[in-house]
């Protein structure tokens, strides 16, 4: 047992050392506590006290880019394939495409790996002039058919998951979402690789041919010719985004890819990620190479030298996975980080510790000049929150920099369910006892247009705004976003109205007798009220609070309706949308495109009027005026058809648009040229740098 | 003794079938379309992926042909290549996690082993120690303060627990951190200079002659080894003071002192030794316990080892995950659990005679 | 020589043998449970623990009475001052959702409106609401989860005891393979798959924990029941021909029982604690539900910033605490208590 104390003691004097080290370690060993504190005292030291404040502001590593995300977690690398932002971050980082954004422009093109390009007259077929010289970091130089084949290799290897449906409408004609139906009209074949394989081989080879002939490379010119199954408007900005990245065909091959040949092309077809040889490889053309991936836990991106332009000046890109938000916080106050993902809850922690800054101005659609902090009001809101110094000032110092009051390009909007599906087997547990008798709702109950209308009355955007996201949001008035065609800065909208909500309720007929409630001797809706619940996904806080808004401004206006809300585990809301049985729900749409097509598209014929049961005449409505507003090509007359569909949304209050958040970025102060495009999928490295 | 070790090895296999049994089996409570909710993230934009992805991962086959599936993998009828199949050693593809699980368990276990090592000895000789001196000095003030103190540590939740010691020693210290390792020190393992000899980093760091790792590394596992050690302290504590309390009233403990030998060696070299026998058994499910990973606690701390990785996997249901974190930790115990029986064997002579 | 007959006058003996007067609630509760009662009342840890159960169990009681509830269809609903993340300091004002005015409130804040005791947490939810209400739920996962544990550990025991042979080979290797599963982990796994069917509510974490809780006592019962059946008794009983069932049932299960059953009710706190570690991971009750372990994990978004925050976390931490310590203090005293080797020591 002596053993054992000596064991002990040393344990404890083991410990107690340790303890020590940890106590003395910021001031003794170069951790990194203290790297901002070396790197802020040693130029003040250098250049006296009377130096500029923002001369502080040194990065220790400037050549190294640390971001910490919350998540680094990328689903596939394969350009075809990848459609979630964290691995189109790295796609648009490593591999180029053909047309590039514009700087902060969404609608905009500049030249990339295409030289220049040409359209027909009929608008059907493009022609780009490849770029020489460019090679992939492999060393391949980059040819017209690598280019042909990386787009014939996307809508070949299709499938629903993937984000070529972008790129087979087009091709294809409009409704043809996958190649799979090419083979068969059918739309038996969708995601099968089986049944595809199986299937007639005539149809099978057709179907590559189509591809092929669509899109034909000619090496000696350096050209590709894309030709096109109808006019469509907004092809460019379809193939700036990661699934038109260009691949090199012979380093595809080498690592087991498709070989290009009419009769392979099946077993390729709806790839799953995991099977993918290329979701942790990368060879593209573009500023960075893929140095280090560990799914997880980090992505390290290194500078490519022998890049065609002139190469980034980061010799290094790390992206950290960091899961709690409190390490995240003080890696960035450390200096650790240069960028951090901040969840919108904490942003005040941030905030006071801004000390420059710079507000986006919507009028000139880009974000005004520099202003150093001079105060900070944690009960203003947005950018109120900050005034700015007066010349002669000198600021807060404080360490970060903050970019605020960006328009994003996704929206909230308030759904309800034409046809809610219940049936004697599986009774709908949303809906109550299914009928109108206080304690529930009939199925149809949203199919009546008063009710709609009386729930978009009686929603406090107010409260949104100013609650949910701190004033850094703003109402949709319609779908399409600014910018966009069809987007009209003031129209018809919905706002917080009690008195306009009651008086729709009495308007509405539930029993259907003729009469409307507020005058239905046997009673209606106003006089029996309702009770429905509101779904979230759990997890959703602002969802969750805008069912809870809504409920309280109901039952404001008659206590006797009620509206409960649920949270749902995303496995059980997934189930409960795609069954179509909650009544009432809140929608997300993240644009693929910077184009109205992209918004009206799934909020009416596609995913969500799917889900909202809209009937087929409504539906039939919204394709008249879609087809008309995709083909066409002119700007001012794609506005006026557009408007057609904003009207008839608003109208029938299809849904109830909520609000669009506004950017809040921060970063240190000395990271610079950064390039705040928000159709990009997350941070653009080549033009960044630190100083 | 050998026939009992034989006997334990043949049911091996049939508690691991057992136990991926049971996991299959508490997944059938879900819908196919809600299995398909964790490859999809958010709604897919094209409502048909989800009919695709149920078919691809064969979700709406009957249980037994998944099962079958999962054990022997699934042929691809034009390219004859064999996905998946875990008798082939193919354990498949993590979402959670986004890698493959064999990969992640052997990327992750060597932080836990690392874990293991250091937080078993103050946890087990602290409460051992505490232990003894309770019951040496019995209803004496050393006895009501261990109890007391140990009392208090068991009432905490670990995650309480956990973010007190964050508040104190992070947020307000800033003495030790969350995570595995200081970024200057992963760019330092990450060289190729240091060489992973037994990729228990602790240990590599102490072979590459590198003691700034080695300390960094302690740094990061104090907090996590403190909150460990103070949770589980109780537990010994108890256990040493009640199996000492008894052997200290047997008539050889009364023998010895009867025969004039010092209160010291009595206790120490006479009651100890026999009073350990339980506390051994203890210490052995506990480091099993560890081994599988502290679910809680490396959640808390962001400390990349099996314990996070399962939480996650159980928390967005990855099935493919959860199975292979299943399989490792029923295979650690069985095998951990041998061990420790044998060893009970050498150092207790009652059950190597029988 | 006088003859022995006895005089029936046992005063002589009270001389040399020390007697104790058997009180009125000793012959009442029987000498056991007396010495377990007499037991619990010496030291001042379990006095101390018993006070703190006491004050929980009014807490839980009066919780209406404390905390008027502002959706009395649902009272389990935290109230929200508002939807805005960050927390609001003690003693802010209450603005929206206020509950009534209790008959205690002015006379022991000497104020006339509401305003948040304890301060409000991520999301502006009430924490000292959440601390009364959560109370009440503390209780019923702990009362629900312990007994139902115990009582299909006593019938699955009893029953792999009692036909032994290969039926309790079978049941008993099931017990093996549920305890490889990593505890937590598998309550995690199951509360997970079984939220989307029933809901979020008590309910999945609830069932999880019993489902995987139970092997314990089975253990023990079976233990208790096999070691008993080689007695001499029981073979002098099975000798006589009275039946193994009648002996287990009739006489060995109902002593063994109780002490057991003293020692399981004592797991509350374990419940209570594992609860809300689920709750803390994600799993369990939904959000703003009046839950210790819910409100708890309001905190984690601003571990680095507790220095201004600290009421998110030390109020319901403490509350948590408190409750698990009053019963981790009765229980260490009663296992004293109770443990036959510490017998007739004190």
């Amino acid at each position: 047992m002596r053993k054992m104390f000596a064991l002990l003691s040393l344990l404890v004097i083991a410990s107690m050392a340790l303890s020590a080290c940890g106590g003395t370690a910021p001031t003794a060993a170069p951790s990194t506590g203290d790297t901002t504190t070396e790197a802020t005292e040693a130029p003040s030291t250098d250049t006296g006290t009377d130096a500029p404040a923002a001369a502080e502001f040194k990065s220790a590593d400037p050549t190294t880019m640390v971001v910490a995300n919350a998540e680094v977690a990328t689903d596939t690398f394969d350009p075809a394939l990848a459609y979630d932002t964290a691995s189109a971050e790295i796609i648009q980082n490593t591999y180029e495409t053909l047309v590039f954004y514009d700087g902060e422009a969404t609608d905009k093109f500049v030249p990339m790996l295409a030289e220049s390009w040409e359209l027909s007259a009929d608008g059907m077929t493009y022609t780009f002039k490849i770029r020489s010289g460019v090679k992939f970091h492999e060393g391949q130089d980059l040819t017209a058919s690598d280019v042909a084949y990386s787009f014939q290799r996307g809508l070949l290897q299709g499938g629903t998951s993937s984000p070529q449906w972008l790129l087979a409408e087009p091709f294809f004609g409009v409704g043809v979402d996958d190649v799979s139906v090419v083979v068969d009209p059918e739309g038996t074949l969708y995601d099968d690789r089986e049944l595809l394989s199986a299937f007639d081989s005539a149809a099978v080879v057709a179907a590559c041919e189509k591809v092929k002939s669509a899109i034909v490379a000619d090496d000696a010119a350096g050209t590709v010719t894309m030709t096109l199954a109808q006019p469509w408007g907004p092809f460019l900005p379809t193939i700036a985004q990661s699934w038109g990245a260009i691949m090199s065909q012979s380093w595809v091959v080498e690592n087991g890819g498709w070989d290009g040949s009419c009769d392979t092309w099946q077993n390729f077809y709806g790839m799953a990620s995991a099977d993918n040889p290329f979701s942790g490889i990368i060879n593209g053309t573009g500023p960075f190479t893929l140095e280090k991936f560990a799914n997880g836990e980090e992505i390290i991106l290194a500078r490519n030298e022998s890049y065609w332009a002139e190469p980034a000046k980061l010799e290094r890109v790390i992206l950290k996975q960091v899961p709690e938000w409190g390490t995240r916080f003080a890696m960035m106050q450390a200096g650790d980080a240069d960028l951090a993902v901040v969840p919108a809850a904490n942003r005040s922690q941030m905030d006071e510790l801004v000390g420059i800054y710079q507000v986006f101005d919507l009028a000139a659609n880009t974000y005004g000049p520099e202003q150093e902090v001079c105060g900070y009001d944690d009960s203003a809101l947005a950018a109120a929150k900050f005034t700015a110094c007066a010349a002669g000032e000198t600021g807060n110092n404080g360490q970060f920099r903050l970019r605020i009051g960006r328009p994003a390009l996704q929206m909230d909007v308030l759904l309800t369910n034409w046809n809610i599906a219940t049936s004697e087997e599986s009774p709908n547990p949303y809906i109550g006892s299914g009928a109108l008798d206080g304690n529930g709702i009939p199925a149809d109950f949203f199919s009546d247009v008063h009710i709609r209308k009386a729930f978009a009355y009686c929603f406090d955007f107010e409260t949104l705004l100013n609650d949910v996201f701190s004033g850094e949001a703003v109402q949709s008035y319609q779908l399409p976003l600014a910018g966009m065609p069809g987007y009209f800065p003031d129209t018809a909208h919905y706002s917080y109205d009690p008195a306009q909500c009651e008086a729709e309720f009495k308007l509405a007929d539930l029993d259907k007798d003729g009469i409307a409630a507020g005058d239905d001797p046997e009673g209606d809706v106003w006089t029996t009220g309702f009770r429905v619940q509101m779904g979230y996904n759990q997890g959703n806080a602002t969802r969750q609070t805008i069912a809870e808004i809504l409920a309280g401004s109901l039952a404001s206006v008659n206590e006797l309706f009620l509206v409960e809300t649920l949270g749902l585990p995303w496995p059980a809301y997934l189930r409960a949308q795609r069954a179509k049985q909650l009544p009432l729900m809140t929608g997300g749409w993240l644009e693929d495109i910077h184009d109205p097509h992209n918004w009206y598209q799934p909020y009416t014929t596609g995913t969500y009027g799917g889900r909202q049961s809209l009937p087929d005449d409504v539906k039939a409505q919204f394709r008249d005026i879609l087809e008309r507003g995709v083909s066409e090509t002119d700007p001012a007359a794609r506005a006026e058809i557009y408007k057609e569909a904003n009207t008839l949304y608003y109208d029938l209050a299809v849904g109830i648009p909520l609000n669009v958040t506004t950017s809040h970025g921060f970063s240190q102060r000395w990271v610079q040229g950064v390039v705040l495009n928000p159709i990009f999928p997350g941070n653009y490295f080549y033009t960044m740098y630190k100083d | 003794m050998t026939t009992y070790i034989i006997r334990r090895l043949l049911l091996v296999p049939v508690l691991l079938f057992g136990v991926t049994v049971l996991i299959f089996g508490m997944l059938q409570f879900l819908s196919p379309v809600e299995r398909t909710a964790l490859y999809v993230r958010d709604f897919p934009k094209n409502e048909k992926a989800i009919e695709g992805l149920i078919k691809r991962y064969g979700f709406d086959q009957p249980f037994y042909v998944q099962y079958w599936t999962w054990l022997v993998g699934k042929v691809d009828k034009t390219t004859g290549e064999r996905e998946g199949g875990i008798v082939y050693g193919n354990f498949g593809y993590s979402r959670s996690a986004s890698q493959p699980v064999a990969e992640l368990i052997q990327r992750r276990f060597p932080n836990t082993l690392d874990l293991t090592i250091w937080a078993v000895a103050p946890m087990i000789l602290i409460g051992i120690w505490l232990g003894v001196q309770a019951a040496v000095h019995h209803n004496g003030f050393i006895d009501q303060a261990a109890r007391v103190f140990s009392i208090v540590g068991t009432s905490f939740p670990t995650f309480v627990f956990g973010l007190l010691m964050l508040l104190i020693f992070y947020a307000n210290l800033h003495w030790f951190s969350p995570g595995r390792l200081s970024d200057e020190f992963n760019r330092v393992i990450e060289s190729d200079a240091f060489r992973h000899y037994t990729t228990v980093l602790t240990i590599d760091a102490l072979l590459n002659g590198r003691f700034d790792v080695f300390l960094d590394a302690l740094r990061h596992m104090f907090l996590p080894i403190l909150t460990l050690s103070y949770i589980n302290w109780a537990t010994f504590l108890r256990v040493t003071r009640g199996s000492m309390l008894e052997t200290l009233r047997m008539e050889y403990v009364n023998t010895a002192r009867a025969m004039g030998l010092p209160e010291r060696d009595v206790i120490f070299k006479h009651a100890q030794p026999n009073a350990m026998l339980p506390v051994l058994t203890l210490a052995g499910f506990s480091i099993v316990g560890l081994l599988g990973g502290v679910v809680i606690t490396e959640t808390v701390f962001n400390f990349p080892g099996i314990g996070s990785a399962a939480a996650r996997a159980a928390t967005s249901l990855d099935v493919v995950a959860m199975l292979g974190f299943a399989l490792f930790n029923g295979f650690i115990l069985i095998v951990a659990n041998l061990v420790v029986d044998v060893l009970y064997a050498f150092v207790d002579p009652r059950v190597r005679l029988s | 020589m006088t003859a022995l007959t006895p005089s029936g006058d046992n005063t002589l003996l009270g001389q040399d043998v020390a007697t104790r007067k058997i009180g009125r609630l000793e012959r009442f509760l029987g000498p056991e449970n007396y010495r377990i009662l007499t037991g619990l009342l010496k030291t001042p840890a379990s006095i101390g623990g018993l006070i703190l159960i006491g004050f929980f169990i009014f807490i839980a009681i009066a919780a209406p009475v404390i905390m008027p509830p502002v959706t009395p269809n649902d009272p389990y609903k935290i109230p929200r001052d508002g939807f805005r993340s960050d927390p609001r300091p003690m003693g802010s004002e209450w603005t929206r959702n206020v509950p009534d005015i209790p008959f205690w409130y002015k006379a022991v804040t000497g104020k006339d409106e509401w305003v948040h005791i304890m301060g409000t947490s991520e999301g502006q939810y009430d924490i000292f609401y959440g601390m009364i209400w959560g109370t009440r739920t503390a209780f019923q996962t702990g009362l629900v989860v312990t007994f139902s544990t115990f009582l299909i550990g006593i019938i699955y025991g009893s029953i792999s005891a009692y036909y032994g042979g290969i039926v309790d080979n079978l049941m008993m290797r099931v017990v093996d393979v549920l305890l490889i599963l990593p505890g937590i982990l598998a309550v995690l796994i199951l509360a997970a798959v079984l939220t989307p069917r029933i809901g979020k509510s008590l309910i999945p974490a609830m069932a999880a924990l019993i489902a995987f809780g139970w092997m314990g006592y089975s253990r023990i019962i079976r233990g208790d029941i096999l070691s008993v059946k080689e007695r001499d008794y029981v073979l002098a009983a099975r000798v006589i021909g009275v039946k193994d069932s009648r002996i287990l049932f009739r006489h060995i299960l109902p002593n063994a029982i109780f002490p057991t059953l003293v020692l399981a009710s004592l797991a509350i706190g374990d419940v209570v604690l594992s609860f809300a570690a689920l709750s803390f991971l994600g799993i369990g009750t939904e959000v703003g539900y009046a839950d210790w372990g819910q409100v708890l994990s309001f905190a984690r978004n601003w571990i680095t910033s507790l220095n201004t925050y600290w009421y998110i976390i030390v109020w319901p931490g403490l509350t948590l605490v408190f409750f698990v310590m009053g019963w981790n203090l009765v229980g260490d005293a009663l296992r004293d208590v109770l443990d036959p080797r510490m017998r007739g020591k004190t």
